[in-house]
């Protein structure tokens, strides 16, 4: 399995905001979780969606919506897994 | 005296966001200096990404971080017999000119400075150092500064150590050695007693540091693990037409873990459950799963609440 982190951004608060990442190989089984890099004690951040575009017959394009589910703003990363 | 540390319970930087400053023109002679600031930077990512910092958890939850840009400073040079003074100058020009990013908001930055090598510090046979200068706006800008014997492994050892000091004591006021846990002078911290050990993380030369739970020093890095693998985390149950919410916490920041959801009651009928995941960083090494559980039928549901872990990173 292939692991890493696709991009990283910066929610303002109490907002959504979508990302997409393209040219992902249709055959391969992609898992998308999202994770705060900013610290919080005291309750939950982020939550997120993924959507699905096929644009060719060769290629995927995953559509990323995480929300800000907290009064101040909140950096965040997006970590891929590839299951061969 | 046995060496100890104490948390004196001072800031720390949780994730940090290293950003890089290569100090001086000959960082872009023709042919280039060796090592490159290219090869620095990939070791620095090595370092800062992958398991060296890890072990860190046992300082309040210190995890590990990224690099968030680099910086090479070619209009001027570091004179030899350089001050910490001199350094923070240096940042704060940098900074102030909008030359490279200014703290982040929750102050989480590490500015480090790299030296050309053959540039000495003004303090006798000190080769790295981390401290901190205040601001306009009286907040407490963390660096450190590395200097350069012209290879990369020496560099790396001693960045690996003032990140991991930088870390867990930024200020001097967090996790130091008790008194005679260190000989020399400044803040006793977790590289100080351990230089001399080092070894190679992700592929990186690093330095040991104190582990205070191992008492001993150690060369951190990820456990051995194989992945993914899976479990259930927790059994619950749902009333009628109604949603619930369970959490989790201390999972791996460095791990990929996904969520779902399984009925074990039985019902022919339909769907039964639906869920949804939100996540908390309580640490800079732990995350706190919130999973919130929906009964989409007029019938109490039991489940159970699986996990999988993917993967790791670096």
């Amino acid at each position: 399995m292939q692991t890493g982190i696709q991009f990283r951004g910066t929610l303002p608060a109490n907002q959504t905001a979508r990302w997409y990442t393209f040219n992902w190989n249709p055959a391969s089984y992609v898992i998308w979780t999202v994770v705060p890099d900013s610290i919080n004690t005291s309750a939950p951040e982020v939550n997120w969606s993924v959507a699905v575009q096929r644009t060719s017959a060769t290629a995927v394009t995953y559509w990323i919506s995480i929300t800000n589910t907290t009064n101040a703003s909140v950096d965040i990363e997006a970590r891929y897994a590839i299951f061969p | 005296m046995a060496i100890n540390f104490t948390d004196h319970g001072g800031t720390v930087i949780q994730f940090v966001r290293a950003y890089l400053i290569f100090w001086g023109s000959a960082w872009s002679n023709n042919p280039p200096p060796t090592p490159t600031s290219v090869e620095v930077t990939d070791s620095m990512n090595r370092i800062v990404s992958g398991g060296y910092l890890t072990g860190l958890a046992q300082y309040r939850g210190v995890g590990q971080g990224y690099i968030l840009g680099t910086h090479t400073v070619n209009i001027s040079n570091p004179p030899n017999s350089f001050t910490d003074t001199q350094v923070a100058n240096l940042i704060s020009g940098l900074i102030g000119a909008g030359t490279i990013p200014n703290l982040d908001a929750d102050n989480q930055t590490l500015y480090i400075v790299f030296m050309p090598s053959g540039i000495n510090s003004a303090t006798s046979g000190v080769i790295g150092e981390h401290t901190y200068y205040t601001n306009s706006s009286g907040k407490r800008v963390h660096f450190a500064w590395v200097t350069n014997d012209g290879t990369l492994s020496s560099i790396s050892i001693i960045a690996s150590h003032e990140i991991a000091e930088s870390m867990s004591d930024p200020e001097g006021s967090a996790i130091l050695g008790d008194a005679g846990t260190c000989s020399g002078d400044g803040w006793c911290e977790i590289g100080d007693v351990c230089e001399g050990n080092d070894g190679t993380v992700n592929g990186t030369s690093v330095q040991s540091l104190w582990s205070q739970s191992a008492r001993r020093c150690v060369v951190f890095d990820y456990p051995t693990q194989t992945y993914p693998f899976v479990g259930t985390q927790f059994t619950g149950t749902v009333a009628a037409n109604s949603s619930a919410r369970w959490y989790t916490f201390n999972w791996a920041s460095w791990q990929q873990v996904g969520w779902t959801v399984v009925p074990t009651t039985v019902n022919s009928a339909g769907a039964q459950l639906s869920w949804s995941v939100a996540v908390q960083r309580t640490a800079g090494s732990y995350i706190t799963y919130w999973i919130t559980v929906t009964n989409n039928t007029s019938e109490a549901v039991t489940f159970e609440g699986r996990y999988v872990v993917l993967g790791r990173w670096q």
